[in-house]
């Protein structure tokens, strides 16, 4: 008897677990993206007057599922994909991780044979170029930004995709607007001591872009006098927002992007700040993979995110796009200064390579590590 | 006179001496007949031992390799570099030798109030007076409910300088004393709250075994409470005290997700995390796998040292014969030792328990007072919402398909290395043993890496599927499982499976109806011990999961990082919830066992 009771008790309990995932909504979609694209795809496929693929491609494309690869924040690149999978209908798997251990996956996976990706997204000019070292990415020219050559890096082994700003936030429970900071160096007041929040500045295309911006544009000398004040040192964006918005920061570095999201979604009491001497972007990357499965589909995928349609869903998640005849983000309600305005410093993604290391290295030194 | 003399008498004839035959053709077939016998006796071992290789040496042999050379020896990757001792010089940085300094601080201090709280608690459980003995039993084991990385989470809730709920309800009475778990207390704490169980579990059996006799006789002899414990009660569980403050040692000092959550922010690295940045944050796996190589050295030589005092304690812990043992009168502090249980069970599962429940369902996600915690109303929305993405369903049901398959899986391969060392003559029993309990020193971080770069390179396309995550759990979680069959193992006789051998039974037919009928209760709970530390896998599949195979602790890990606290409050929940229900049944099962067993207690 006891044992039918316990059986039936756990199974009860299985049930209701069972359950609670059963009637939970179905995953809601983002009411970032606001906007519905015109699609037809009558000749080809062509949204919002734009023609992302012909005819014949399409057809192909349409019994695929793609597969992508991905160092993009994952919230933001959900919706680009249930964005494309809306318009096109073409299904997307993807794997996202953060650039250095997917840089690890992809060449592991390479090297025995067995990538299984067809398109890669991902920062660091020196992880992509790698790529096209290895053979991994194939030269392709997406039709939509056809004429645009600057967007295409290594002689059109990968393409710009996207800009993610990288400026810095204060929480608005501990700040006044009235005190607020309004530039990098406001950053350096004294008042800030042990309260400030930032992440290591040696892991991924934001401390790249950053570490040289500040080199370049702020004051050589910025992380010696930043570390005065001790601030905590992040492994990942995240838990530094998280931080910020709960209080146990004042200041930090924050992703324009991520901060959208937290205040219209969850209220988080933190506020974006456009800095005097500018916001940070640094590129993130897309490349076709050679001989890859789902070939069409990832033409149509790439032709897509560079495509006006595609370039608007990222601008609506936040971020900056690649081409600069989109309009910028709108962040928390305000736009952002447009991507050719002297508000905006973007890293060249070539100037990573000659640059990167010296700067990870002052850094480094100021920071003890 | 003729004298009758008998004929002498002679020998007789000696039978004609041949010469043994040549025994040419007996001779090769005895040959070729100890080789069969060495193959049937020794067959079943090797291939054991093969799949063992695949499971923990291949690996760490990618590891050891990547430690020497200049380049990483992952599959495609045609020249390693060439040979180097430089990698071993990041452990002379100031960096390596802070986390050293660290790992071993947080190590230390959290094995030794693991020790004393799990012992306590187990003495008060297992040999006092104290009233609610069965809520003293649960306080000790419930926290093993909650994995590391929950705990963590919960306490990163509770105990944060700035709004952890502690603080809020401090600042809210009026108290202007701040606790901060982002330091080495609050590591020590909660890596000690959550290690407890292991002690408790461990000294929970010792303490109720002993032989009270000893102890008697010293009450006989006049030695008061404090004395007959100190001299008589104290010693004897020794090797059970001094083998769960060593294996908390090691779990605390390998342990990566609680480090990772509450040291960072308060700039506590230690070797575990320094090993993940170095793999992940600031990529020199080079270095990261010699750091490996030192911290998995250190561990087995403290585990080869646990080993030793463990096995000794077979000789020195009194079996369950004879009179139950007394129960210790406490008088005055009968409640004091209650109320040390109720303390514990608060700090280490009803705190951390409603801080995930408010974080989840409160009304507003960033509080600001402790009185924000009740008046923003509670819904069930997040947690609606959490529960219904695809991606949270599809880890639960890969949470759970990993945990049945390793659970299996594990509990098969160490009931056959069990059974080959124990149970038959084979000479590669102790190989099979130490090769089992070799993941015990290596930090699971570190084995996944080496899985990683392993099973890419074989020809088997396992890679990116759910089975490389039951590879990697099996093989990280080979010593509790082999130490689980062991234990049952070595408790029954041989006897009896000899008896039905002798009877003509086969081997196996033997192991079918005999041995392993009778070794039921120690199989079961290998199976539901192996599948409760499956779901909570994390550190060993951090490098192997891919988005369609994620499980829960990894996707809860994921949340933190991109700072989705409350949706990784939510996950937590159902997973404590689903631990639980195994942990329930476990129980269930265990007494239809004991009643299966003794009908009429």
């Amino acid at each position: 008897m006891k044992i039918r009771k316990g059986a039936m008790a756990s199974a009860t309990a299985l049930l209701l677990v069972g359950s609670l995932a059963a009637c939970g909504s179905d995953e809601t979609p983002n009411s970032v993206v606001t906007d519905e694209a015109e699609v037809s795809a009558e000749e080809g496929l062509v949204i919002d007057g734009e023609t992302i693929a012909d005819q014949e491609t399409y057809e192909a494309a349409k019994g695929q599922t793609l597969t992508l690869y991905t160092g993009y924040q994952e919230a933001n690149q959900k919706v680009f994909n249930e964005a494309f999978t809306a318009d096109t209908g073409i299904k997307v798997d993807f794997v996202r991780d953060v650039t250095n251990k997917l840089s690890e996956r992809i060449l592991s996976e390479h090297g025995a044979g067995r990538l299984p990706a067809d398109v890669i997204i991902t920062s660091d000019y020196k992880v992509a170029s790698n790529y096209k070292d290895e053979g991994i990415l194939e030269t392709y020219t997406p039709a939509t930004i056809e004429g645009q050559d600057d967007l295409l890096i290594d002689d059109g082994a990968f393409a710009k995709f996207a800009n993610v700003a990288v400026t810095f936030a204060y929480n608005t429970q501990q700040v006044d607007e009235a005190n607020a900071p309004t530039s990098w160096k406001d950053l350096l007041d004294s008042e800030y001591a042990d309260k400030i929040g930032i992440t290591s500045g040696t892991a991924g295309g934001s401390s790249i872009a950053l570490n040289r911006f500040i080199q370049e544009e702020v004051d050589p000398d910025y992380w010696t006098k930043l570390a005065a004040l001790n601030p905590t040192i992040y492994d990942s964006g995240g838990q530094r927002q998280e931080a910020l918005a709960r209080g146990e920061l004042a200041v930090a570095t924050a992703g324009t992007a991520a901060v959208n999201v937290a205040v219209t979604k969850d209220n988080a009491p933190i506020a974006l700040v456009v800095p005097d001497e500018g916001l940070v972007l640094f590129s993130f990357f897309i490349g076709k993979v050679a001989e890859s499965a789902n070939s069409e589909a990832a033409q149509v995928f790439i032709n897509y995110a560079l495509s006006k349609r595609g370039q608007s869903v990222i601008a609506q998640v936040g971020d900056y796009g690649a081409r600069p005849d989109v309009e910028p983000p709108v962040a928390v309600g305000e736009p952002l200064p447009a991507l050719d305005s002297d508000q905006v410093w973007v890293m060249e993604p070539e100037a990573e390579v000659e640059y990167g290391p010296a700067d990870a290295d002052v850094w480094k030194a100021a920071f003890g590590r | 006179m003729t004298v009758l003399t008998r004929p002498p008498v002679q020998d007789p004839p000696a039978p004609p001496v041949t010469p043994a035959p040549a025994p040419e053709k007996p001779r090769t077939r005895s040959h070729t007949r100890i080789a069969l016998q060495k193959l049937r006796r020794e067959g079943f071992a090797m291939v054991l031992g093969t799949i063992l290789f695949f499971l923990v040496i291949l690996p760490l042999l990618y590891i050891v390799v990547a430690a020497f050379m200049t380049s990483v020896p992952r599959p495609g990757n045609t020249e390693l570099g060439r040979f180097t001792l430089e990698n071993f010089g990041i452990l002379a940085t100031e960096q390596g030798l802070q986390s050293l300094l660290n790992s071993l601080i947080v190590g230390v201090g959290s094995a030794f109030f693991a020790l004393v709280i799990g012992a306590a608690l187990a003495f008060i459980a297992a040999r006092t007076d104290a009233p609610w003995q069965k809520f003293i039993y649960t306080a000790g084991i419930a926290p093993m409910f909650f994995p590391a990385i929950v705990g963590a989470l919960a306490w990163s809730i509770l105990g944060s300088p700035s709004s952890g709920h502690i603080n809020l309800f401090l600042r809210e009475i009026g108290i202007p004393w701040t606790f901060n778990v982002n330091s080495y207390v609050g590591l020590i704490l909660v890596l000690s709250l959550y290690y407890a169980p292991y002690t408790f579990m461990l000294t929970y059996n010792s303490f109720s075994m002993m032989n009270s006799e000893l102890e008697e006789a010293a009450a006989v002899h006049g030695a008061g409470l404090g004395r007959m414990f100190r001299t008589v009660t104290l010693p004897l569980a020794i090797p059970a005290l001094a083998g769960a403050a060593i294996l908390n040692f090691v779990l605390a000092v390998e342990n990566f997700p609680v480090n990772a959550i509450l040291g960072n922010p308060g700039g506590i690295e230690t070797l575990p995390t320094y090993i993940y940045r170095l793999m992940v944050g600031d990529p020199q796996p080079n270095r990261a796998a010699a750091i490996a190589i030192a911290l998995t050295l250190a561990v087995a030589l403290v585990t080869w040292g646990q080993q030793r005092i463990v096995n000794r304690k077979r000789f020195t812990t009194l079996t369950g014969k004879g009179a139950r043992p007394k129960r210790v009168p406490l008088r005055r502090m009968r409640w004091v030792a209650t109320g040390f249980a109720i303390c514990y069970f608060l700090l280490a599962v009803a705190m951390p328990f409603f801080a995930l429940v408010f974080t989840s369902m409160s009304g507003s996600v960033y509080v600001t007072t402790f009185t924000d915690l009740f008046s923003r109303g509670f819904t069930f929305d997040r947690l609606a919402e959490a529960i219904g993405q695809t991606d949270f369903q599809q880890s639960t049901l890969n949470s759970i398909i990993l945990g049945v398959l390793a659970a299996i899986l594990g509990t098969a391969l160490a009931f056959a290395a069990s059974y080959v060392r124990f149970r038959t003559k084979s000479r590669l029993g102790e190989s099979l043993e130490q090769v089992s309990m070799a993941p015990l020193a290596v930090p699971q971080i570190v084995l996944g890496m080496g899985i990683l770069w392993a099973w890419l390179a074989l020809p088997v396309s396992v890679y990116g599927t759910i089975i490389i995550l039951v590879i990697a759990t099996v093989a990280v979680n080979m010593p509790q499982a082999y130490r689980s069959v062991s234990s049952s193992m070595l408790q029954l006789d041989s006897d009896l499976e000899n008896s039905a051998r002798m009877l003509g039974a086969g081997r196996f037919r033997a192991i079918r109806n005999v041995t392993a009928p009778l070794m039921r209760t120690g199989i079961i709970s290998t199976l539901l011990l192996l599948l409760m530390l499956g779901l909570r896998e994390m550190s060993a599949i951090l490098f192997l999961y891919t988005s369609n195979t994620r499980v829960l602790s990894i996707l809860m890990f994921n949340s933190f990082e991109n700072g989705s606290i409350s949706y990784a409050a939510a996950i937590s929940l159902v997973f404590v919830l689903i631990i639980a229900v195994l942990a329930i049944a476990t129980q269930l099962i265990g007494i239809r066992e004991r009643k299966h067993k003794n009908p009429t207690a």
